[in-house]
């Protein structure tokens, strides 16, 4: 859908000059660090082309499942065993 | 010249105050908490050691968090038990083969499993051939989504820890992510 009908009308609409990289690595960033300038082309690019539609649904889901996971990592608790067998370690070498 | 005991104290207190922080760091790169707990002792070890050379420019926890990713990876070094498979150079190879000569997509195929949305968030298999691929990705490129995700920071704090300009934080966060939709689509694509 992006090739062809894309690059077609590229040439007579200059709003969508941005091509489907472009308009993927806008959606890759965070919502607050877009632009409204490139608000407006993610909105007319996503009108007509189904690939980065996609991409914004792909990249979302990517998003969810690796800051899901890291986070529960995050829960980890060094234990307090450990916090003072460290703290021993380092008055020794000190 | 630094005290020594008030070296030890200031670095026993950082022990209380951001042990766990670096514990789950170590985990998240590791999942492995013996050796986890290890890379933390060494880590705060030689923080005793280089204490010296600890400018408050920075937050302690900054600083500890470098140290531990350097034993982090002089421990993968050692070992080579672990290999980030993709090398950023064919990271950078491999992402930009995704568009043709006018940068629009080369595939337009919509994988159908990434239509199930609400379900792959809940999908225990997704989840981990997900962090699978996301553990292969180029080093410094794991490290990047990991201080975005793991650490919640914006942006320009994360550029500033890792000494890199913006437009380039974005172009891997954004290449790591064409990575991992290729590796997670090659597992899922029936």
């Amino acid at each position: 859908m992006c090739r062809g009908k894309m690059e077609d009308l590229k040439k007579y609409l200059p709003f969508l000059l941005y091509s489907c990289k472009r308009v993927s690595e806008i959606i890759s960033k965070d919502e607050d660090e877009i632009t409204l300038k490139d608000k407006a082309i993610l909105l007319y690019h996503g009108t007509i082309c189904r690939t980065c539609q996609h991409y914004k649904i792909q990249s979302g889901i990517l998003e969810n499942i690796i800051s899901k996971s890291l986070l529960l990592q995050n829960e980890n608790i060094l234990s307090e065993i450990k916090k003072k067998e460290i703290i021993t370690h380092l008055e020794k070498i000190s | 010249m630094v005290d020594n005991t008030c070296k030890i104290k200031t670095i026993e207190k950082w022990v209380y105050q951001y042990g766990d922080a670096l514990f789950s760091w170590a985990i998240s790169k590791t999942k492995n908490k013996e050796l986890s707990e290890d890379l933390v002792q060494d880590t705060f070890i030689a923080a005793l050691k280089s204490f010296e050379t600890f400018e408050n420019r920075s937050q302690p926890k900054t600083w500890l968090i470098s140290i531990l990713n350097n034993k982090i990876i002089d421990h993968y070094r050692k070992e080579k038990t672990r290999s980030f498979l993709v090398s950023e150079k064919n990271g950078v190879v491999i992402s930009d083969l995704m568009y043709n000569e006018n940068n629009f997509w080369i595939d337009n195929d919509i994988i159908p499993f990434w239509e199930q949305e609400k379900e792959l968030l809940k999908n225990e298999q997704f989840e981990a051939d997900v962090m699978h691929c996301f553990n292969e990705l180029p080093e410094k490129w794991n490290l990047a989504l990991t201080y975005k995700y793991f650490t919640s920071k914006k942006a320009d704090e994360i550029c500033k820890e890792l000494d890199i300009t913006t437009t380039n934080y974005w172009q891997i966060i954004h290449r790591s992510k064409l990575l991992l939709k290729k590796c997670v689509e090659a597992k899922w694509k029936i």
